[in-house]
């Protein structure tokens, strides 16, 4: 089920190349439109499918379980913080389904150096970043010695 | 010419270097830069940072929240699962500690903005129906987690060669 490109959308910019896990999407050096070189080799993870701005490349479903004149399109809206699928069947139904990609604006992330730096003895202790306070319980779960000898549980 | 002739070769020196960039490397940089704060931090990832690996460290850690906010799990908990699914062939002491830390982890990826999806009833994460039974798996409401978790990874680095 290997990724294709629409040559007639595909502007050359190259999103697909640097996304794909497989490294098989190449710009064609005559043409300067992407394509995918072993649709073999291709995952179909959708990882070049959401990263094009143009919405140029598409995946073909086998046609064993996916006859003619069905379509599986996804859009990723960064704007919007959304992922939605477009499922056509070939009878004409449709169905969509829509998922947020995150619930906080991008770039809103605390750095962890803007936070009140640790006490320097803080290191030896076994608790990582904003712990036991992150936990939600009052404090880290700890093996005694015997427990390591005889085994956790 | 060779395959490589053409790449060129960037020399970077580090306090800490971190090798991939997914979900565990992208959480080793946090506290990295968390508890060194002068320290130079590098992150190598092979890939696209936003979109790398499987994220298989990052979906286990969802997976296998604990929930010891509610009781539902702990740590000792997961040794056992752990134990029983690979055959007895666990560092029983790891296991323990990647659960007692996992809570600490996802409560964070939920403060980044994770979208996870709860009870409406009982505010508890919602967990995985095939999987409800072991009392395990919860479900991430995002397709996009590495990127996410990534962003923040970027945001926490100087810079991006």
């Amino acid at each position: 089920m290997p990724t294709f490109v629409y040559m007639s959308s595909c502007d050359g910019c190259g999103e697909c190349v640097d996304i794909c896990p497989s490294d098989i999407m190449h710009i064609d050096p005559t043409h300067r439109r992407a394509y995918n070189i072993e649709p073999n080799f291709c995952w179909e993870c959708y990882a070049c499918v959401k990263a094009c701005p143009q919405n140029a490349i598409d995946v073909r479903g086998y046609s064993d379980f996916a006859p003619l004149g069905h379509s599986v399109r996804v859009l990723r809206d960064e704007e919007k913080s959304t992922i939605s699928w477009k499922i056509r069947f070939r009878d004409g139904r449709e169905k969509n389904f829509v998922s947020p990609i995150r619930t906080t604006p991008w770039g809103s992330i605390k750095s962890p150096a803007d936070f009140p730096e640790p006490r320097p003895e803080a290191i030896n202790s076994q608790e990582l970043a904003h712990e036991p306070q992150g936990l939600n319980i009052n404090e880290l779960p700890a093996l005694t010695r015997d427990q390591l000898k005889q085994g956790v549980v | 010419m060779g395959l490589f002739s053409r790449r060129k070769t960037v020399y970077v020196d580090s306090d800490v270097l971190v090798v991939g960039g997914g979900m565990a490397g992208c959480g080793a940089t946090y506290e990295s830069r968390y508890w060194g704060r002068d320290k130079k931090v590098v992150v190598v990832e092979k890939a696209n940072i936003e979109r790398s690996g499987a994220v298989a460290q990052g979906l286990y850690a969802i997976n296998c929240y604990m929930g010891m906010q509610w009781g539902e799990n702990q740590p000792e908990d997961h040794v056992r699962y752990a134990r029983n699914d690979l055959m007895g062939l666990v560092r029983e002491d790891l296991g323990y500690d990647i659960a007692r830390h996992v809570d600490a982890t996802v409560h964070m990826f939920e403060e980044w903005g994770l979208p996870i999806m709860k009870d409406p009833e009982t505010g508890r994460y919602q967990r995985d129906n095939v999987l409800m039974e072991t009392g395990w798996a919860t479900m991430p409401g995002s397709e996009d987690a590495n990127r996410a978790v990534a962003k923040a990874c970027l945001e926490v680095l100087a810079a991006k060669f």
